[in-house]
């Protein structure tokens, strides 16, 4: 081939390439051919590397090509300049091309050998929980926070007179009888309700309106089996203001049980009695378990009873400073340990208490 | 409370079957917490006379009895009971009844056939508290003369149900089945029944009454019966009785217990010829009086009880029990009734006190109406005649001294509605009125409202408030949301604060847990503490000892919860919890501290990565952790030695701004060895008093030029700690140092005894400009000079 090129540049007449470049480029084509075949053919980056300096090395191929540079006219240099470059890009291209493809296979088989077990644990991941307790508490104080209420606390050991008296439960009065009290002595008890939180807000906000809050806690009764504790948790519900009502009452009760149980659950007031709060209601939540169907666990009425409520009694508000014929209000108080049993089927309540890490970490 | 279906029907004019009952009682307020077929227990049993008995011949415990159930043939039934005789009525299952415990089959015993069971009271299901001691030994004995054949449901009356409600303490007067009976005119359109009644002049001599404590007994009422024939009840009467629960004694003692059930007003019947000086006085005991009650125990008195005397002696606790002294019994001639009204309280605690509760004393402890006194003693008295138990005295005393006020309450249909919600229209509200038969009158714009008198819980215009509702229907009120002015009550960051731990713990992977407020005072010594339950958080009347102090630490709850996990084989235990404390004060009330208290086990254990557990340190990362978390807290540890709760070489009070605000460390072994733990365990306790609200954080500028690190190895006496050593290093630096890493600690032979060596990698940065090496250099040697001369300090 070099035979050729050099007799085809020796019989080349001044600025004649133009005229005669096709010639030149089929002789050159062959080689090309040659060439990208002779690529194409190589298997290791070492044989690319041979065939790289038998084209592109010092002795190789395209030097001897750039000599003709030299010998041609100034006319005829840029037309064998196109020639000689269109002729090394195509080679060096290819060889670049099957360079780089073999480096790409050579990482990815270094990468591949690092592979590792993506289906072990993660390191150091212990996985931590709150109490089912806290988790309903949690819930109950967003969806009251969300409306406007505040939270607040309260004594866990509260004076009678917090705990009863001002929640119109004078001595001796039967409703005494409805909670087995913890005394610490004459005057004070275990706070068997959170209710005396509403004497206490009362008292510190009167004569100002209004009073919204929601105080989580626990209180103490003398009761210990499957479905008591003597310590468990309520949380305690009271809006006064100028002309809240009944209605509101049960309009905001409507909106805590859908927004705990559901938008499909139904609630039912039932007239009850607490000495302060009148009229006051019970109120029971539709039975998710059967739909109201009768089961088990609503004991085949439907429903399942899940707080105390009513409107705060003319005497409370009297007490705290608040004119009843001006100002009402409602309040309501409910079991955190029956929501949290309702909610996520738990069937004793002792296990709230028991503090198992197996069932706690179920939460 | 048991109200029986057919008892409560005899009321009014129309029907309902217990479920329609227990619909109307629910939505107006009187929960029926059972509902009870009383004709389920058995069927098939029917009244037989044993015509003959006879030994059976193979078996010295049975006989053969021949019985006739009203039929051309007496059945021959096998029997082992002992309390047989010829003539006896008995009940008889027949072949193919049900009764309690099983199916009778035709048998054969001993090789002779039986054709059905006679039956003992239990196996027909009747409840032993109903029967005498007579009829609880062996078969069931049945009143002589009863027609042959008969089913015995019918003979009891057992096609019935009963209702037992839970009555609120505002409706004592529903312990008076007729008063549920108004109830449910309330709902439906029956008429009610006046009950029957035996009415009398008001004697104007023969019997003083003198009430010596007007404030304990408002009304004595009191009647005469003469030529009484004490006798068992007919079987109608008895049955009611049974069905409410009450076991019939008498003609006598059962119309008081009948009239108790259909009006609410217990009564006492005296023998009237046991008692003395023809007076009735009611007045309080003498304390450490004497005196025999009916049920033959003597009891010492209290000066508050209050008695009924005669002329000359004590007779009776009154509304509590009766006395010995004046009981009536079979040969009773002439019996004096009594229906009064005794103050609620003095009975509750009279009662209490001497562990006496009945449904007497339960329903005056619930208060009644003074009114009731008469109308019951009359009903009684048409009773006496009913049952042909007497001839009624013409006249009745009594003294009546505090009267009865009916509150007249003015109320508007305006605030009703405000109240409610609702837009309840007048003439509904004087409808319901109507049927609660209330009184009203209309003036103006006023509605005057005068209750009725066994309503003695409507006194003001809130109670008719509630009594509409309660009438109109809860399931009528309409749910709507208040509208109102924005609430202005500020959060306390306390229980922000609470949250906040509990969330972040959590997502440290540790779990939360709640124990009991009240603990064991042993719990105290178990758990190394110094002092054994204040007796000022001591509770007067706890479940059990284990229960009765008010906890002034968490740690013995939580070790405990702790140790009940291990013993469940639970080795990864990371457990937290945030509550109150107490401590007893001079003050009324205790004081209440939130207080945090984190449990780690040690669980070393091998993971597939390698070796981990937890130390002192890993419990120390997560209190940096958290305290970094919720404040800007700088915490300070200081040794501890002095402690038994924690392991003195290894703990360490946390301190904040000059105060101690908790502790950490390892749980002394002894401790862990209390709860059977067999491995390490840490603890800490956090006092969470001294959180408050951290201030808002301001922004420093970040450093505009390189930092540049050098490490520092140093040999140093062995106990010499790190605060100290970083103390000199943080002095000596000119402010240059702005960070410090220990990466190795090493002691051993090859350094010496008693000695340390620590590798440090010090970051030192200048805020103004680059450092050279020069001015690292300067500062480094400096440190290390310092090191030298205050710490003894060598270079390795």
């Amino acid at each position: 081939m070099l035979q050729k090129i050099k007799l085809f540049f020796e019989e080349l007449e001044v600025d004649s390439l133009e005229s005669k470049s096709d010639i030149l480029e089929n002789i050159l084509l062959v080689t090309k051919e040659e060439g990208l075949s002779e690529i194409n053919g190589g298997q290791t980056v070492d044989e690319l590397k041979i065939i790289q300096t038998k084209y592109f090395g010092k002795k190789g191929l395209l030097p001897d090509l750039m000599k003709y540079m030299g010998k041609v006219s100034n006319k005829d240099k840029p037309i064998l300049g196109k020639i000689i470059h269109d002729f090394k890009t195509t080679l060096e291209n290819k060889l670049n091309e099957r360079l780089i493809s073999f480096k790409n296979a050579e990482n990815q088989a270094k990468l591949e050998a690092e592979t590792i077990d993506v289906t072990l644990p993660g390191t150091n991941s212990s996985i931590g929980h709150k109490h089912p307790l806290t988790l309903i508490e949690e819930e109950i104080k967003n969806i009251f926070t969300n409306i406007g209420f505040t939270v607040v606390e309260g004594y866990e050991i509260e004076e009678d007179y917090y705990n009863f008296e001002r929640l119109n439960i004078p001595k001796d009065h039967p409703a005494r009888e409805m909670q087995d009290t913890f005394y610490l002595n004459e005057d004070v008890v275990l706070r068997t309700h959170t209710s005396p939180v509403q004497a206490r807000i009362m008292d510190k906000m009167c004569p100002q309106l209004p009073v919204k809050i929601i105080a989580p806690g626990k209180v103490f009764r003398r009761d210990d089996d499957s479905t008591h504790s003597p310590m468990f948790h309520q949380i305690e519900g009271l809006m006064v203001d100028k002309n809240i009502t009944f209605a509101d009452l049960k309009g905001i009760l409507l909106h805590l049980v859908k927004s705990i149980f559901g938008e499909e659950r139904k609630i039912r007031l039932r007239p009850s009695y607490f000495p302060f709060t009148e009229p006051s209601a019970e109120v029971d939540v539709s039975c998710g378990n059967c739909n109201q169907e009768g089961c088990r666990v609503c004991g085949y009425t439907g429903w399942l009873e899940i707080l105390g409520s009513g409107m705060v009694h003319p005497s409370v508000l009297e007490m705290a400073g608040y004119d009843p014929n001006e100002v009402s209000g409602f309040a309501f108080g409910l079991g955190i340990e029956r929501v949290a049993m309702l909610k996520y089927g738990i069937d004793d309540m002792r296990l709230l208490f028991d503090n198992d890490l197996r069932f706690l970490e179920q939460f | 409370m048991k109200v029986s279906l057919n008892w409560l029907k005899q009321y009014f004019d129309g029907n309902l079957d217990g479920s329609e009952i227990e619909i109307i009682l629910t939505k107006l307020g009187l929960e029926v917490e059972n509902r009870e077929k009383l004709d389920e227990s058995f069927s098939n049993v029917v009244v037989g006379k044993i015509d003959s008995l006879e030994k059976h011949p193979d078996a010295d415990k049975l006989q053969i009895c021949m019985i006739n159930v009203g039929k051309s043939e007496n059945l021959q039934i096998i029997t082992g009971a002992q309390n047989v005789y010829v003539g006896m009525y008995v009940p008889v299952a027949l072949v193919g009844s049900k009764v309690v415990g099983g199916s009778i089959l035709e048998s054969k015993l001993r090789g002779l056939p039986s054709y059905g069971m006679l039956c003992s009271g239990t196996e027909l299901g009747i409840d032993a508290s109903l029967l005498s001691d007579k009829e609880k030994e062996g078969i069931l004995p049945l009143s002589e003369g009863l027609e042959l054949g008969k089913d015995l449901l019918d003979v009891f009356s057992l096609h019935d149900e009963v209702l037992d409600l839970g009555l609120t303490p505002n409706r004592a007067d529903c312990y008076g089945i007729y008063n549920v009976a108004k109830e449910i005119i309330l709902k439906k359109d029956f008429v009610l029944k006046e009950l029957e009644t035996l009415k009398g002049d008001l004697a104007e001599d023969g019997l003083e009454i003198i009430i010596n404590n007007e404030d304990l007994c408002h009304r004595y009422v009191a009647r005469k019966i003469k030529n009484v024939k004490i006798e068992p009840s007919p079987l109608w009467f008895a049955n009611l009785l049974r069905n409410v629960g009450v076991r019939p004694i008498n003609n006598i003692v059962d119309i008081t217990n009948y009239v108790m059930f259909e009006l609410g007003q217990p009564m006492h019947a005296f023998d009237y010829d046991k008692l003395e000086g023809g007076k009735i006085i009611v007045d309080i005991a003498n304390d450490g009086e004497l005196f025999t009650t009916l049920d033959g125990k003597e009891r010492k008195l209290e000066k508050d009880m209050l008695l009924i005397k005669d002329g000359v002696k004590s007779v009776a606790l009154a509304g509590v029990m009766g006395g010995f002294n004046s009981e009536v019994d079979e040969n009773t001639k002439n019996i004096l009734f009594e229906s009064a009204n005794f103050n609620s309280a003095s009975i509750r605690r009279t009662s209490r006190k001497l562990g006496l509760r009945s449904e007497a004393s339960g329903r005056f402890e619930r208060g009644l109406s003074e009114d009731i006194a008469l109308k019951a003693m009359n009903r009684a008295m048409f009773l006496v005649e009913l049952l042909g138990a007497g001839q009624v005295e013409k006249s009745y005393f009594e003294s009546y001294p505090v009267k009865q006020v009916i509150p007249t309450i003015t109320s508007t249909v305006k605030r009703v509605n405000a109240i409610l919600g609702m837009n309840i229209k007048s003439e509904e509200i004087i409808d319901i009125y109507n049927k609660l038969n209330f009184k009203v009158e209309v003036e103006d714009n006023n509605l005057l409202v005068t209750p009725s008198p066994h309503r003695i819980d409507v006194k003001t215009e809130i109670d008719l408030v509630e009594e509409v509702v309660r009438v109109y229907g809860y399931e009528n009120i309409p749910a709507t949301l208040p509208i109102g002015s924005t609430n202005t009550i500020k959060v306390e960051y306390k229980v922000k604060l609470i949250d906040q731990i509990k969330s972040y713990l959590a997502d440290y992977g540790l779990n939360e847990i709640v124990s009991y407020s009240f603990i064991d005072k042993l719990s105290y010594g178990k758990c190394g503490y110094s002092f054994a339950g204040d007796e000022r958080l001591k509770v007067m009347n706890p479940l059990s000892e284990n229960q009765s102090y008010m906890r002034e630490k968490l740690l013995p709850g939580i070790i405990e919860i702790a140790s009940r996990n291990y013993k469940r084989q639970r080795r990864n235990i990371g457990i937290f919890e945030v509550g109150r404390v107490f401590k007893g004060t001079d003050d009324k009330l205790p004081e209440e501290n939130l207080q945090l208290g984190i449990f780690l086990l040690e669980n070393e254990v091998k993971e597939w990565y390698g070796k981990t557990k937890n130390d002192f340190y890993t419990l120390k990362g997560l209190l940096e952790k958290l305290v970094s978390d919720i404040s800007n807290k700088k915490l300070v540890f200081e040794k501890l030695t002095d402690m038994k709760t924690l392991h003195p070489g290894r703990s360490a009070s946390i301190i904040s701004n000059k105060e101690i605000i908790g502790h950490i460390g390892e749980i002394h072994p002894n401790v862990l060895g209390e709860y059977d733990i067999k491995e390490k365990g840490f603890y800490l306790e956090l006092d969470l008093k001294s959180f408050v609200e951290p201030m808002t954080k301001q922004y420093s500028s970040l450093p505009k030029y390189p930092s540049i690190e050098r490490d520092l190895a140093v040999i140093l006496p062995k106990d010499l700690n790190y605060a100290k050593i970083y103390d000199v290093i943080s002095k000596s630096s000119n402010n240059m140092v702005v960070g410090c890493r220990i990466f190795d600690i090493f002691e051993g032979p090859q350094i010496g005894a008693d000695v340390k060596s620590v590798a440090f990698s010090l970051i030192y940065q200048n805020p103004e400009k680059t450092m050279t090496d020069d001015e690292v250099s300067e500062i480094h040697n400096n440190i290390v000079n310092e090191l030298v001369d205050n710490l003894g300090a060598r270079l390795r």
